[in-house]
């Protein structure tokens, strides 16, 4: 079985949520979960026939403007389904969420106290009034699985550029 | 992941700043006369961000031990900076004068504090026969990520 759920990013930006059912493992007792967070830098590359070719690579240099992925690789060793799974990242202040996050992502523009998709979301001005959220103000991100099978395991991304 | 920092800095210490140099037209010294600190350009060099998920679940209807998982990287310095003479980066300078200057005004627009130095290029068949020797400074402009 594979399945591909759209959480992060849209899918160019290879934001494609894999959950891969892989043959179950039996639980030794620790946490069933298998967790890694990783950060990837866009590079983009012009081949000899000028082609634009882009590239996610390991952050070995990373400068102000650089776009980069903030991403969560998951897995269930256990023998057992994970319910109820939820994943949340605060966005550091040093970078800011992009356009192209995907806009049935959950995200929070006051620090998680309320949640909502990016376009239900609005700010509150120096004058009462009220503006719609933008990618720039988002403080938090969160994914919400309802179940993770024995043996799945699958990523979830969202886009940010270093301030 | 992570490349060493050169200089570390409170991310929102102020490093961008414009400097104006003064030289001496007959001699090699500079001398900084003021710089006035302006909004930093980016996130200063050495600010470490980290990439942090929490998360929650349960198995089997019962809450579990909440798990961390991040990763971290360093930023680097990016060069960005404009040198050019005021009013103009050529002086001509009599024979036997002295005290002669000629005006730079530098803008460090990176992310970190930059040690810079200016050296004269004397402006290759620029003698003329009552004017004497003319030193210049070229514009520079340089953004890269070192």
């Amino acid at each position: 079985m594979q399945l591909f759920r759209s959480l992060g990013l849209k899918p160019h930006l290879a934001a494609l949520v894999a959950v891969l059912a892989f043959p179950a493992q039996a639980q030794s007792g620790g946490s069933p979960l298998e967790l890694v967070g990783y950060v990837k830098r866009e590079q983009i590359t012009t081949t000899e026939t000028g082609e634009r070719r882009v590239e996610w690579v390991e952050p070995s240099v990373v400068v102000p403007g650089d776009r980069l992925v903030f991403g969560t690789r998951f897995a269930n060793r256990g023998t057992a389904p994970i319910e109820r799974f939820v994943v949340s990242n605060p966005v550091p202040a040093s970078v800011r969420v992009t356009g192209e996050i995907d806009p049935a992502t959950l995200v929070s523009v006051d620090g998680g106290k309320t949640w909502g998709k990016l376009a239900e979301l609005a700010i509150a001005q120096a004058d009462g009034s009220r503006r719609a959220a933008l990618p720039d103000d988002v403080t938090n991100v969160r994914w919400v699985l309802p179940e993770i099978a024995p043996g799945a395991s699958g990523t979830l991304e969202f886009p940010v550029t270093v301030r | 992941m992570s490349a060493p920092a050169p200089v570390p800095l409170m991310e929102n210490e102020v490093m961008t700043r414009r400097s104006r140099m003064v030289a001496l037209a007959a001699g090699s010294a500079m001398i900084a006369l003021q710089t006035a600190p302006l909004r930093a350009e980016g996130v200063t060099a050495g600010t470490t961000i980290t990439n942090t998920a929490t998360v929650d679940f349960r198995v089997g209807g019962l809450d579990q031990t909440e798990v961390l998982a991040s990763d971290s990287f360093t930023v680097d310095r990016k060069i960005n900076f404009v040198a050019v003479g005021v009013p103009a980066a050529t002086v001509t300078v009599s024979p036997g004068q002295t005290r002669a200057v000629s005006v730079f005004d530098i803008l460090n627009s990176s992310n970190a504090p930059l040690d810079l130095a200016l050296q004269w290029r004397r402006v290759p068949g620029a003698q003329a026969p009552m004017a004497g020797p003319t030193a210049s400074m070229p514009r520079m402009s340089k953004s890269t990520a070192m």
